[in-house]
């Protein structure tokens, strides 16, 4: 990845792939310095303000890395991923109404999204709307049954 | 598992019997679920000399990371 880097300095999706690794190795300073410089090169480059998120996220800082996922939305409007994210770390603050509002928005852009689905039927659940998750979590077992049971965070791999 | 979730979704309903029933499913896709786990990421079982279960090689899937 650094050689990459050397051979092609100004190249962002190097930068990202390099803060991804970094982010993955618990070098979070490193990791967002890595998706700030891809943005810099490219600041229109939606999956690096999403990564650069969920590093900020994983630091603990959920108010900047909302702000990074919001930034990604901007610069790619059917980004459903972002949408849940921001979603999950909405929950995470108690602020229920708006993660509800941000699941629904993921899962209107990929009705097949069946992890925001199921942190919709999670945050319904938490606000006592019980029809409401019930029919969440039956759309969820129509898409993938076996699903993992806790709150997802989309990561590129 | 998302049938644990209706199931304690149908509960919190008074809808015992689709509860128990939701309940039942969670069960049976947790052994099937957690058999699939093991061989996604460690391989079919095999067997070394001695007969015990060994584990294949690792593949590098990564499941959704959750927030737990």
């Amino acid at each position: 990845m650094r050689q990459e880097i050397r051979l092609r300095p100004n190249t962002p999706a190097s930068y990202n792939n390099l803060g991804s690794v970094l982010q993955q190795q618990g070098r979070l300073a490193d990791a967002i310095a890595a998706h700030r410089r891809a943005i810099e090169l490219n600041p229109n480059y939606a999956e690096a303000f999403l990564a650069l998120g969920n590093a900020l996220r994983q630091q603990g800082d959920l108010e900047r890395a909302v702000g990074s996922y919001r930034s990604a939305i901007a610069a790619r409007r059917d980004y459903p991923e972002a949408h849940n994210n921001i979603g999950v770390l909405l929950q995470m603050q108690g602020r229920l109404d708006q993660a509800a509002t941000a699941y629904r928005e993921a899962v209107a852009l990929r009705p097949t999204y069946a992890e925001a689905e199921f942190n919709l039927g999670i945050v319904l659940h938490q606000q006592h709307e019980l029809d409401g998750a019930e029919a969440a979590y039956r759309r969820v077992i129509s898409l993938n049954p076996a699903l993992p049971w806790f709150t997802t965070i989309w990561e590129p791999c | 598992m998302v049938y644990n979730n209706l199931g304690t979704v149908l509960k919190d309903q008074g809808a015992l019997d689709k509860a128990l029933a939701a309940f039942d499913n969670a069960i049976a896709l947790k052994a099937d679920y957690a058999e699939g786990v093991l061989q996604s990421r460690y391989g079919p079982a095999t067997a070394d000399k001695t007969g015990r279960s060994v584990g294949g090689l690792c593949s590098c899937d990564r499941a959704s990371e959750g927030l737990r």
